[in-house]
């Protein structure tokens, strides 16, 4: 019996530190310091989340304006382009009115 | 296009020029045909071959048809491979991307590129070119 009650105070004592080091002062401001340190952690993380979505959404934007817009070189069937006889072999009046170049492959 | 010819045979002058399309196989070699035959003289006659037998290119054709057409065989075979050739079409193409032309056939009617491929806006687009031009 005796033997036990050692035991049981020396698990008091014990217990008794523990419980002491749970409510120290000193260890709840470490923890609360270790805690607002990780909230400002967390919210750093969400702002550059925040910047990643806000980069994402300008990129998509601009790619569907560069879709909608028509392509600077495409053909423009209001405009009169140059295009030369050159050497080209010709058919026709050399005299005529109205030339009609065609771009053409055989296949 | 023999059809605007024969619809404006006065007022229609017809230039070819060369694109022949990287994913058409026969392309090439059929341009190089028309170049070579046009050193002897025959372009069209060699160009009207081609069309009409558009859907049957193949490299043992050329020398046939330049046969059908009266040309001298050997010196065809040597223009079909020579530099310049090649360089006659190289200069189409490249001059195809300064105006814009993106497939074939891509057509010019005083330098104006018609909005559809068809015949009756062709022409119309051809009258309307001729009114202007003969308005005194």
């Amino acid at each position: 019996m005796r033997k036990s009650a050692r035991a049981a105070s020396a698990f008091a004592a014990v217990l008794s530190v523990y419980l002491a080091a749970c409510v120290d002062p000193q260890e709840v401001s470490r923890m609360k310091s270790k805690v607002d340190e990780i909230q400002a952690q967390q919210k750093d993380v969400l702002t550059k989340l925040d910047d990643l979505a806000k980069g994402q959404k300008e990129i998509l934007a601009k790619a569907g304006t560069a879709a909608a817009r028509p392509a600077a070189d495409a053909p423009d069937p209001n405009r009169r382009y140059d295009v030369s006889v050159g050497n080209s072999y010709t058919r026709g009046p050399a005299d005529a009115v109205v030339t009609v170049v065609e771009w053409s492959d055989f296949q | 296009m023999d059809q605007i010819l024969k619809a404006f045979p006065n007022d229609v002058r017809f230039v070819f020029k060369n694109y022949p399309l990287p994913f058409h196989p026969n392309a090439m070699p059929a341009a190089k045909a028309a170049v070579a035959a046009g050193k002897q003289g025959k372009f069209w006659e060699m160009h009207d071959k081609l069309f009409q037998n558009a859907k049957e290119l193949g490299p043992d054709k050329y020398e046939i048809w330049a046969k059908e057409i009266g040309l001298d065989i050997d010196r065809f075979k040597t223009d079909v491979e020579s530099p310049e050739t090649s360089a006659v079409i190289t200069d189409d193409m490249k001059e195809a991307g300064k105006v814009t032309v993106r497939g074939t056939p891509t057509f010019f009617i005083n330098g104006k590129i018609p909005t559809a491929r068809s015949f009756e806006l062709y022409k119309s687009m051809i009258e309307e070119e001729i009114k202007a031009k003969k308005k005194p």
